[in-house]
C-alpha cells in the first residue's frame, strides 16, 4: 500500500521547498528596494 | 503582490494536494511513484509557458525597445528557469523506481537537459556586466531563439526511432477520468501559480529598476 511513497514525498518536498524559498528570497527582494 | 491571486493559490494548491494524495487511483506496479507525474507534468507546461512568455517579451522588446517588457521576460526566465530544474529533479525521483536509474540519454530528457542549459547561459548573459538596454536587447534575442528548443521537445517523442524512447508515450486522452480530472485541476494550479509568481517578480524588478532610476 504504501510503495514508493518516500519518493513521492521527496518530490512533493523538494518542489515546495524550492517554491516557498523563491517566495520567501524575492519578498527580502522586494524589501530591500521597495 | 497581488494578494488576492496569491491567496487564491494556496487554496488550489492546498486542494489539488489533498486530491492527489487522497483521491486519485493507486496505479499498479508504479503507486506513489505514479502520483509524482501529477507534479511533473503541471510543472514541465508551466516551464514551457514560462518560455512562451519570454519569446513574446523578446518580440515585444524588440519592437518597442520598452524596458517593461525586458522585466516581463526577466521574471517569466526566473520563473521557466526553477520550474524546469524542478522537472529535472522530479522525473529522476520517479524514475529511479521505475525505470530502475535516475537518467537515461534519451531524446525527451535531452532536449528538456538542452533549454535549462540555454537558460542558465541567459542568466549568466544577464550578470556579466554590459549596460541595462544592451542586456534586455541580447536577453530579448537569446530568450526568442530558446524558444526553438520547445517544439523541439514535444516532437522528440515522434522525431527520433521509437527504439532510443523510453518516455511514457500515452497519450493524455486515453486516461481514466479518476486520472484526467485531477490532472487537468493540478495544471489549473499550477498555471494559477505562475501568473502570481510572475506578477509578484515583475513587480521586484519594477521596484529595482525604478531604484537604479531606469522607470
Amino acid at each position: 500500500m504504501f510503495s514508493y511513497l518516500n519518493y513521492f514525498l521527496a518530490a512533493l518536498f523538494i518542489v515546495f521547498f524550492v517554491i516557498v524559498s523563491w517566495f520567501i528570497f524575492n519578498i527580502k527582494a522586494l524589501e530591500k528596494t521597495d | 503582490m497581488n494578494l488576492a491571486l496569491f491567496i487564491l493559490s494556496i487554496i488550489l494548491m492546498i486542494f489539488n494536494l489533498v486530491w492527489i494524495i487522497s483521491f486519485t487511483p493507486m496505479v499498479p506496479d508504479q503507486e506513489w511513484a505514479q502520483k509524482i507525474f501529477y507534479l511533473h507534468v503541471p510543472l514541465a507546461w508551466v516551464g514551457f509557458l514560462s518560455y512562451f512568455f519570454v519569446m513574446l517579451s523578446g518580440v515585444s522588446y524588440l519592437g518597442s525597445r520598452n524596458l517593461k517588457y525586458d522585466r516581463i521576460g526577466h521574471a517569466a526566465a526566473e520563473i521557466g528557469t526553477l520550474f524546469t530544474g524542478l522537472v529535472l529533479i522530479t522525473g529522476p525521483i520517479w524514475a529511479t523506481p521505475i525505470w530502475g536509474q535516475p537518467w537515461v540519454w534519451e531524446p525527451r530528457l535531452i532536449t528538456t537537459l538542452v533549454l535549462f542549459l540555454i537558460y542558465i547561459g541567459y542568466f549568466i548573459l544577464r550578470n556579466v556586466g554590459l549596460y541595462r538596454q544592451r542586456v534586455a536587447l541580447v536577453c530579448a534575442i537569446v530568450g526568442i531563439i530558446a524558444f526553438l528548443d520547445i517544439p523541439i521537445i514535444f516532437a522528440s517523442v515522434n522525431f527520433w526511432a521509437a527504439e532510443i524512447q523510453s518516455h511514457p508515450q500515452m497519450g493524455m486522452s486515453k486516461q481514466p477520468s479518476g486520472i484526467l480530472y485531477p490532472f487537468l485541476f493540478s495544471l489549473f494550479a499550477f498555471t494559477n501559480l505562475f501568473f502570481t509568481m510572475l506578477f509578484f517578480k515583475i513587480r521586484v524588478l519594477y521596484s529595482k529598476d525604478k531604484k537604479d532610476n531606469y522607470v
